[in-house]
């Protein structure tokens, strides 16, 4: 990380300096938030625990490099996703398809071709209570690896589409196409894992 | 503003990373187009639902102490 150079910064001693960075239980906050991310992203329990762990090790190996005042859960997502990514580079490589529906409506698209009043639920009503809201974490889990760290990191951490596009050193057009996609395509599995046959439309494009 | 181009913004809508202007154009055609308030609304409700079913996990208490005692584990090496 770059060194800060406020002028706060630079008006501080050097014994407080290592002081401040000496003080991990500022990191240990964001454990849970780490662990429920790694379990997205590695499917396991035991695999979810290694990457955090490994994670803390080399935040604290690197502590010093850490800026005192800046985003702690920013830069340890950035660690965890650059030990995961080198895991899975040292796997052999599994290929991740995308199925993606061409619009943002597929849910209410389905529960339209079966004939269910659509005005008359909330979303709420629409995907929980329909039993949507057992599979997400499975349909997330699904998802090819690069929409998934985004969907999570937005949708989950409450990163901003800026912090994201550092956190994997992507650009902010590339998090909001993998977004994109990766709701999408969560959104038709879903309505896979709920039980249900896609509906082919009524007229045109579908399949009998 | 129309509906293609409301779509477009949707998603930066949902996760509130547009410009007040922008905002506000988005916000008045959700006011006048009932067909793009109920994707607005799926695609809110699908957001919120993904936090709520990841954040119900929690660490196991093993890895909390583990992660505690590292500082003191390292410094011994
Ligand atoms: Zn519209």
């Amino acid at each position: 990380m770059t060194p800060a150079t406020g002028t706060e910064d630079r008006n501080r001693t050097a014994g407080s300096r290592v002081e401040q960075n000496d003080d991990f239980t500022v990191f240990e906050r964001h454990l849970d938030a780490l662990y429920r991310s790694a379990l997205r992203l590695t499917r396991k329990p035991e695999d979810a625990e290694d990457l955090v762990q490994e994670t803390y090790l080399r935040a604290f190996r690197y502590r010093k490099r850490f800026t005192p005042g800046t985003n702690e859960k920013a830069w340890l997502f950035t660690i965890m996703t650059n030990v995961f990514r080198n895991k899975l580079r040292q796997r052999p490589p599994i290929q991740e398809s995308i199925d993606e529906p061409s619009n943002d409506a597929y849910i209410y698209q389905q529960l339209e071709r079966e004939g269910l009043p659509l005005h008359l639920m909330t979303p709420e009503q629409l995907i929980v209570e329909r039993g949507f809201g057992n599979e997400v974490r499975r349909a997330l889990e699904e998802l090819p690896v690069p929409m998934r760290m985004v969907v999570i990191l937005v949708d989950v951490e409450d990163f901003s589409y800026k912090e994201v596009a550092k956190i994997l050193g992507i650009k902010i057009g590339t998090v909001m196409s993998r977004l994109h996609r990766g709701r999408r395509s969560l959104q038709k599995k879903l309505w896979e894992y709920s039980g249900r046959q896609p509906q082919a439309a009524a007229i045109g494009g579908g399949v009998s | 503003m129309n509906c293609n181009e409301c779509g477009d913004q949707l998603n930066a809508f949902v996760d509130r990373e547009l410009t007040a202007g922008e905002l506000g154009e988005v916000q008045r055609h959700l006011d006048d187009c009932p067909p793009c308030l109920q994707i607005f609304e799926l695609q809110a409700g699908l957001k919120r639902l993904v936090r709520k079913e990841c954040c119900q996990d929690e660490a196991p208490a093993r890895l909390r102490a583990w992660v505690r005692k590292l500082p003191t584990e390292e410094r011994r090496v």
